[in-house]
């Protein structure tokens, strides 16, 4: 066997192939009118879904507190709204820690570091946002609640009593366990082996 | 030029080179609707790419570029599918029926062995095969031309090891 013969094989081989899989002028502008199937389309088309579904979260209750201005303090619509824009603010920035890639200008190593770096920053940046983000939420959220309880109810006690604070924290605390064990996990599974490979491409084409 | 006449123009270079898209396709899929994908997938990248696309390079290596970028590093889902036998099948029809029973067996082999390497030697011996010179695989895949040297030598090697037994 020489290179020449695989070289000839190949060629021929290549274009039995091609040949069987040979699509016309209508079929490929078809496809270039097709949705992406792919993965990043995918995850971008989500990414959409969840800013439109915070986005009319946020203003309908921010709309609502505000309707209710004279029991809702300012703080209070204030609060919430910069909550929903940093919500915003986080789907922005891992839209474009996704979209960063550069497919076309850049050669295969460029683009492994690339996407690798990214993927990288993208993984972390969710993570962190769990962990505090999530947390500090549901904190917020669930002290609201019990403040405008308080409110209703014309009642002087204070919001939570020595053993209510301890098993609000408690439960904070077990929820922010939970999410960060459960994202890893889901990370993992997700982006974890892809991530893998990709590195192990990039380990692979730095080895001399 | 107009956008409609630039897309027309990008459809008709495509049609006119699809053998490549086609070729990284099925060494990085196994099964049709992986290779569907992944064929679609690359057209969009080469579109979006077009306009950028100065001639500073051949068509061929531009479409190397795009379409190994995508079929390697794009964030794309492998889908544990079934493996799908078509292009084996194929080829044992055409070796029990064809005269040339011999040149399809090594055909079979070859693409066996390839298939058996990893991304990127797949991607390295590809672009050695297809006639491209140690300059253009190293700046389609970012490597110095020596490595390029050094990486075709070894899979050559691993080849040989895999291919000996049936090429003799």
């Amino acid at each position: 066997m020489n290179l020449e013969e695989l070289k000839e094989i190949w060629s021929s081989h290549s274009s039995d192939l091609s040949r069987d899989q040979y699509l016309n002028h209508r079929q490929i502008q078809l496809l270039l009118e097709r949705r992406s199937q792919g993965a990043l389309s995918r995850i971008n088309r989500n990414i959409l879904i969840e800013v439109l579904a915070s986005a009319m979260l946020g203003i309908g209750l921010v709309y609502w507190l505000w309707t209710r201005k004279e029991e809702v303090a300012t703080w209070e619509i204030i609060l919430f709204s910069i909550m929903f824009m940093g919500t915003g603010l986080f789907y922005y920035y891992k839209y474009k820690a996704l979209n960063r890639n550069d497919l076309h200008s850049d050669n295969l190593m460029e683009s492994l570091e690339s996407i690798t770096r990214n993927m990288g920053t993208y993984m972390r940046g969710y993570l962190y946002a769990v962990i505090f983000l999530v947390p500090t939420l549901a904190f917020t959220g669930g002290y609201y609640g019990l403040y405008v309880r308080r409110l209703s109810t014309g009642s002087e006690d204070p919001i939570l009593s020595g053993e209510g604070w301890f098993l609000f924290g408690a439960g904070m605390l077990l929820y922010a366990i939970f999410a960060i064990f459960g994202t890893n996990w889901y990370y993992r599974r997700l982006y974890g082996r892809h991530y893998q490979e990709l590195k192990q491409c990039l380990a692979e084409l730095k080895e001399l | 030029m107009t956008e409609e006449m630039q897309k027309e123009a990008f459809v008709e270079l495509v049609e006119k080179n699809q053998g490549i898209i086609h070729k990284v396709c099925n060494m990085y899929c196994d099964s049709s609707q992986d290779r569907n994908d992944l064929f679609q997938e690359i057209l969009l990248q080469l579109c979006r790419s077009y306009a950028h696309f100065r001639g500073d390079s051949r068509i061929s290596t531009w479409m190397y570029r795009v379409a190994l970028n995508t079929a390697i590093s794009g964030l794309r889902k492998r889908k544990r599918r079934e493996v799908e036998q078509g292009l084996t099948e194929r080829e044992f029809e055409l070796a029990a029926s064809g005269p040339d029973r011999e040149q399809e067996e090594k055909k079979k082999f070859l693409y066996e062995a390839i298939k058996l390497l990893s991304d990127v030697e797949k991607a390295i011996i590809m672009l050695h095969l297809e006639e491209h010179s140690y300059d253009e695989i190293a700046s389609i895949i970012g490597i110095t031309s020596n490595h390029v040297g050094v990486k075709i030598n070894r899979i050559k090697g691993k080849l040989k090891k895999i291919l000996l037994p049936h090429f003799t």
